[in-house]
Order: C-alpha cells, then structure tokens, then sequence
C-alpha cells in the first residue's frame, strides 16, 4: 500500500502515484501562466513530481499535498529563470527601451496618454471572468506578448502576489528597477487584458 | 514662468502619475509622491480610471491563483504527457 510506503501522508491524494491525476493540471496551469511555453512548462512539472518524491520528508502535514507541489514549482520557476538569465543587464534593457515605452503609451510632449491607449470603462465583472477557461487563454496570450525581462517579475507579483523586497531579492535586482518592471507589466497587461478581454465579453 | 512650466509637467504627467501609483499599490510612496500623485488625481478622470483597474488586476491575479487551487485547472495535459510523467515518477517510487 502506498500509504503504508509514506505513512506521513496519510491520504490516498498523497499516493505519488495519483499526482498526476490529482495535481498535473494544477501545476501545468501555473507553469504555464508563469513560463509561456507548453514544453518547459511540462518539464518543470515533471521536476517537480520528482523533487517532491525525493524530498518527501520534508512534507508537514497542517499543508495540503497540493499547495506543497505549488511551492516546490514556483522555487523551479524561479530557478529556471536564474539559470536562463533571463535578467542580465536589465538595467542596459531599461534605458535602451525607455523612450520607445514612453511613446507606445504616452504623448512625449505633455505626457497625455495616447488616443489609442487610453484606458476605456470595462465591461463585465472580474469573477464572472475568472470561471471561465477562455480568459486564462487571454491572460497567457497577454503574458506572452509582453517582453520576455519583464514576465518573471511580473507573474511573481501578480500571480503570488509577493511584494518588491521579496521579487528583488528573488531576481537580483534594484528596486528602482523593479518599480520600472512592474509600471511597464501593468500597463502592457492593462491595455492588453482590456482590448482581448473586457471590451470584448458582455 | 520657468516654476510653472516645472510644476505644470510634473503635475501633468499621466507616464509619471501610473508610475506612482503602481508603487502605491504596495505602499511604497514618499511623502513628495503622494502629493504628486493627489493632484494629478484630482484632476485626471483618466488616471483615476487606470488606478482603479490596475487594483482590480491585482486582486484577479491573486484570485485567479485561488480559483486554480479550487476548481479544474484552466489549462490540462494531453494524457501522451500525463503517461510519461506516470512513467517517469514510478521510476523514482
């Protein structure tokens, strides 16, 4: 009995053998949302499944199986972010890109925003858009768009919520960088989410 | 009028006036933005507006976490997928 290998878990959802089943969608949806790609985003599941079975030990029992897994994926995104690099030179990035930003969202001259860009009134109502499937295909499609520096620290603040220390700490970067990334996040979200989403549904 | 011109771009700037308050969200304001960013509030509808969306998305980002702990995930694994990771953990049981 799997139960009787790892009598610390002491449910039947805590058989490895059913996480596939029980959590893999779960953890390929946050992988997903956080990576873009639908092959890293297996990968790091698959990782996952197996760091939690070799570090087994370490599961408390007052946290569910399923909020364990969570934590060990987000520490292998974060990982797989690091190894990429995804933030060198983000400073270099943020001052070569910083005009153009300027420009896509903001008249230059009396800092207005643009015509197009504009933020409109919404329709609909934000849980009604959380239970349904198509928006989280938005949502992935507006992470995607977004350029590639800015979606590690982006998804940890608006996925985990976690707040500037933290992030920065996480990614090795300046504050004065991060306010810059989640400003720019923000408003590609923002107008994205708006244009695909809320001025679209009834 | 060089004063005005200074107060007037700093007043009416909506690029800087976001800025702040995305750092508001997380309580993060100095006493000199917060002034800076209360009057341009109160006199641009449409950075009110943005101030308010931008507080919504962050509230969906936390919920849509929640939702995805709560109900069947949005997005699912081709079962070809799911049998090899069924695989690959039976291997390290």
């Amino acid at each position: 009995m799997p139960e009787d290998r790892y009598p610390h878990m002491s449910t039947s959802s805590s058989d490895p053998a059913q996480w596939v089943n029980l959590y893999g969608d779960y953890l390929f949806s946050i992988a997903l949302l956080k990576v873009g790609n639908k092959e890293t985003a297996e990968d790091l599941v698959q990782e996952t499944f197996i760091s939690a079975i070799k570090a087994r030990d370490t599961f408390k029992q007052n946290s569910s199986v399923k909020t364990w897994l969570a934590a060990i994926l987000k520490n292998k995104i974060v990982d797989y972010y690091r190894k990429k690099d995804v933030l060198k030179h983000v400073t270099e990035y943020i001052d070569d890109t910083q005009h153009g930003f300027s420009e896509a969202f903001f008249d230059t001259g009396n800092g207005h925003w643009l015509p197009e860009t504009l933020p409109q009134e919404w329709h609909g109502s934000a849980d009604e858009a959380l239970n349904r499937n198509e928006f989280y295909a938005v949502l992935q499609y507006c992470i995607q768009k977004m350029p590639k520096k800015l979606v590690p620290v982006f998804t940890a603040r608006f996925l985990d919520n976690e707040e500037a220390d933290t992030i920065c700490k996480e990614f090795n970067i300046s504050t004065s960088n991060y306010w810059v990334i989640i400003h720019r996040a923000k408003l590609l979200m923002r107008n994205c989410l708006e244009k695909n989403w809320f001025l679209q549904s009834s | 009028m060089r004063l005005l011109s200074f107060l007037h771009r700093m007043i009416h700037s909506c690029e800087d006036a976001t800025f702040l308050a995305v750092k508001k969200e997380e309580g993060k304001l100095t006493s000199r933005e917060k002034t800076k960013l209360f009057f341009h509030l109160f006199i641009c509808g449409i950075c009110r507006r943005f101030v308010k969306q931008s507080r919504r998305l962050q509230k969906m980002g936390q919920s849509c976490h929640e939702k995805m702990h709560d109900h069947p995930a949005p997005f699912t694994l081709a079962p070809e997928t799911q049998a090899r990771m069924q695989e690959e953990i039976a291997k390290h049981l």
